[in-house]
């Protein structure tokens, strides 16, 4: 019999990670226009961060803020050194994408040369609890806690700050943002920044649930597109939404296909299922709208 | 054959596969502009299919076009939905398929055996009489040498043109009368089933197959030769493998020689992005350009 | 009935109509001309027209077949062909590989016959580059035959689009804006050219910003105005309507 309380708990989790690894990454990909591959270094980059400063003594969750500070200046070295020269020269969305590919591989081969390949672990509590059923450890609390306090925390930045309110219209329409006095260029910062620290503490909280490895960011990141393109590229609420459907649709799938017999090793093909299939019937997702040339 | 030797031509066979295979990508790539990031599982298809036939007990040739006739028909579905989407999104859509490829050769136990990989692959015309190495190397040059002429061919011929106008003005090309879709479909056909030869003779040369060979950084790879040797420039391309191969090949039998201080895969894996990055960066068009039709 | 037929073609864009109930005729073997003020739709028509976009409602035939809802490809096969207003020329291709893209029936565009019948292959193609030569000389531009269609002027461009067109063997030609932002003595050449070709039995339906060149030319005019045919008649009648000159200098 399955264990609902343990499933929503699960989806929650699930959700909660990929909602915070997805926000970045789609509103750098609305704003600058390209899907950026090396997203997947910034989760692992916290990940690894912490790491390091979880073996020199620290809590865990003291090492979140330098995480956060280390992904976001990551993201913002990327735009510097290859992004923005790009941007510069003109670059189109694949030779960008393309880049950040390359980047990508540097970065996580810089990591795995450090850190080997092996899998690490952070030292922390493990202690966990029941509620109604279900199990869930005191770093999944985190998660949850956390996810919604920076959801929180994003909103309120959109919504109450001259930022967020620069960030909103340099994503809805960046050449009429800029034509608006918008200082483009500080909120492309910005958004690196944030985007990019989010991810990093995303990284940490899913290297602790799990395990960590140079991998760490790359094997979500496909997923973390469906997300982004389920909720429409750009769209923050976009993903807060489709995290969680994707989530349950994780969840729920991996019981459907133990059911029918099917190999669970199957769960990342529900991703990516979802992710082709947004692509191929609405490529604006659900709260997206069309970046233009889609019509073929 | 003393140690050096024996390298160099496991490296120049490494240089033949993957020169058809970074050709195979050069005619979606640099002729028609298909964004297609999901070549490993192309790649994949031609050596599973090769290994398991043989394995069944049938010679190489079948296997071969068993691999092809199956790259054919994948890619065709494949380019169905997927040649409409905007390029950015075929990328992101074919680097899934990839995975799903490659998470079905993993679950699949009872045909692909898992991540265990298939074993013994038999060799093609193994009781030849002089050294085997020495022979794959002639056999896969020579198949090298096959598809390079096919694919001038191909290139070179109005159908070819049709290929290069897509890839200048797609709705310019459907403008003067051209189906582009049907096109655009061949090419990836094609393309398809040649990367399945190079699978083929990559399982049969390491006569070891498993599904974490097939990861999207060979797909990566692939680009790297052809964005590095050049779009739309056979022998660029060609010249593109070479160096990547010789770069791979090099850095893993550098732990067999010398101590360089870093582990070979990330030397290779931090290389490869920064090649990606400069070229694209500084001469995106490649070392050697296409060349120009004249008459 | 003329060779092209539009009966009361509707096209919005989001909100915006941008062609509105327009009904025109393209008589077989006259250049007919399109004006307008820039937003009036005139491209938007030239791209329902060629099946760009397929229209809200209304019909299009050509030679009375209905050609309403078919794809770009399809319309040029029947003999439509269209030139855009920026002249987009295959860049990183010789000017005569541009040309000989356009081709019609091209064995060598099916792989069967490329790979099997290289010798019938390569006879076509001959044929074909001495046409697309002849055609380039007619332009004017056969000396830039090996050149990269990227490294020609504006006007060179225009000309070669205008040649690539040709080569298409055309029934109708759509042409947008053919001599915008080309030299005064270039502009009368290509016209001189259309003429030509109008008496060899060619269509036009020309798209013109520039009213002076277009009145020396044109058989017959329709203006357009905010998706709305205003107003349509020889030249002679529209170059005194008061109502077109409100279009152009009343707004």
């Amino acid at each position: 019999m399955v264990n609902v309380a343990q499933l929503l708990v699960n989806i929650l989790i699930t959700g909660s990670l990929y909602a915070l690894m997805a926000v970045g990454l789609t509103m750098i990909y609305r704003i600058l226009r390209f899907a950026n591959f090396a997203h997947a270094e910034l989760i692992t980059f916290g990940a690894y961060v912490a790491y390091s400063l979880n073996k020199l003594g620290f809590s865990l969750y003291s090492s979140l803020l330098f995480a956060f500070f280390a992904a976001g200046a990551l993201a913002i070295a990327f735009d510097y050194t290859v992004f923005k020269p790009l941007r510069d020269r003109g670059a189109d969305a694949i030779s960008l994408m393309i880049a950040s590919i390359g980047a990508g591989l540097v970065v996580r081969h810089v990591l795995q040369e450090i850190y080997g390949a092996q899998i690490a672990s952070y030292t922390l509590s493990l202690k966990s609890y029941e509620i109604f059923g279900a199990r869930i450890s005191q770093v999944q609390m985190g998660i949850i806690i956390f996810a919604v306090a920076a959801i929180l925390a994003f909103h309120l930045i959109l919504t109450r700050t001259k930022l967020g309110k620069a960030m909103r219209a340099t994503s809805d329409n960046p050449t009429l943002a800029m034509a608006s006095g918008v200082s483009v260029d500080r909120v492309i910062l910005a958004t690196w920044f944030l985007g990019g620290g989010i991810a990093g503490v995303a990284g940490v909280f899913r290297a602790a649930d799990t395990r960590l490895i140079p991998t760490l960011g790359w094997e979500v990141l496909l997923p973390v597109f469906a997300v982004v393109l389920l909720g429409g590229i750009g769209s923050f609420y976009g993903a807060i939404v489709a995290a969680y459907i994707i989530a349950i649709a994780e969840n729920v799938g991996v019981l459907i296909l133990a059911s029918l017999g099917l190999h669970t090793g199957y769960r990342p093909a529900i991703a990516f299922l979802i992710l082709i299939l947004v692509l191929i019937f609405r490529p604006q997702g659900i709260f997206g709208t069309r970046l233009g040339g889609e019509r073929e | 054959m003393s140690t050096l030797l024996s390298y160099l031509v496991d490296t120049l066979i490494f240089i033949n596969i993957f020169a058809i295979l970074a050709l195979s990508l050069n005619l979606e790539v640099g002729v028609t502009r298909l964004m297609n990031f999901g070549k490993v599982a192309f790649f994949a298809i031609g050596a599973y299919s090769s290994a398991l036939v043989t394995l069944a007990g049938y010679p190489f040739w079948l296997g071969l076009l068993c691999g092809i006739v199956i790259a054919g028909i994948t890619g065709f579905l494949v380019s169905i939905p997927a040649l409409r989407l905007r390029e950015d999104y075929l990328a992101i859509a074919t680097i899934a398929f990839g995975e799903i490829i490659r998470l079905f050769l993993l679950n699949e136990r009872w045909l692909t055996r898992g991540p265990i990989g298939l074993r013994g692959i038999p060799r093609p015309l193994k009781d030849v009489p002089m050294d085997y190495q020495t022979f794959y190397l002639l056999f896969s040059f020579a198949f090298l040498v096959v598809v390079f002429l096919f694919l001038h061919r191909v290139i070179s011929s109005p159908f070819g043109r049709v290929l290069k106008a897509i890839r200048e003005d797609e709705l310019v090309a459907q403008s003067l009368g051209k189906n582009t879709f049907r096109f655009k479909a061949q090419a990836f056909v094609l393309g398809s089933s040649i990367a399945s030869i190079a699978g083929s003779l990559f399982a049969h040369y390491l006569t070891f197959i498993s599904p974490d060979m097939f990861m999207p950084t060979v797909t990566f790879a692939v680009w790297t030769m052809v964005v590095v040797g050049g779009r739309g420039n056979a022998l660029g391309v060609v010249a593109g493998a070479a160096l990547i191969q010789f770069m791979e090949r090099t850095t893993r039998i550098m732990k067999d020689i010398a101590d360089i201080g870093v582990e070979p895969v990330n030397l290779r894996m931090v290389l490869l992005g920064l090649l990606l990055i400069l070229f694209i960066m500084y001469r995106p068009q490649g070392i050697f350009m296409e060349k120009k039709y004249e008459v | 009935m003329g060779i092209l037929e539009l009966k009361e073609v509707t096209k919005s864009f989001g909100g915006v109509v941008a062609l509105n109930r327009v009904s025109l005729e393209v008589e077989e073997g006259e250049i007919t001309a399109l004006l307008g003020p820039n937003g009036s739709g005139k491209s938007t028509l030239i791209n329902v027209v060629s099946g760009v976009y397929p229209p809200d409602s209304g019909r299009i035939f050509f030679s009375g077949k209905e050609i309403t809802s078919l794809s770009p490809h399809e319309i040029a096969n029947l003999g439509i062909i269209r030139t855009f207003q920026v002249p987009r020329v295959f860049k990183n291709l010789s000017v005569i590989e541009n040309m000989l893209v356009a081709a019609r029936e091209q064995r060598g565009e099916s792989l069967a016959t490329t790979l099997f019948r290289w010798r019938d292959v390569r006879a076509q193609e001959e044929e074909n580059i001495r046409k697309a030569l002849e055609i380039l000389e007619f332009l004017e531009i056969e000396h830039m035959k090996n050149e990269y269609a990227g490294n020609l002027s504006g006007g060179q461009q225009k000309l070669l689009a205008l040649g690539r067109a040709l080569m298409a063997e055309p029934k109708l030609l759509l042409l947008d804006e053919p001599v915008a932002g080309v030299a005064p003595p270039l502009a009368r050449k290509i016209f001189e050219k259309i003429l030509e070709l109008r008496s060899k039995g060619l269509s036009f339906l020309i798209i013109e910003h520039n009213v002076d060149v277009l009145m020396d030319f044109a058989g017959f005019v329709y203006v357009l105005h905010r998706g709305e045919i205003v107003a349509k008649g020889k030249p002679e009648e529209i170059l005194e309507s008061k109502q077109v000159l409100e279009v152009y200098f009343g707004e």
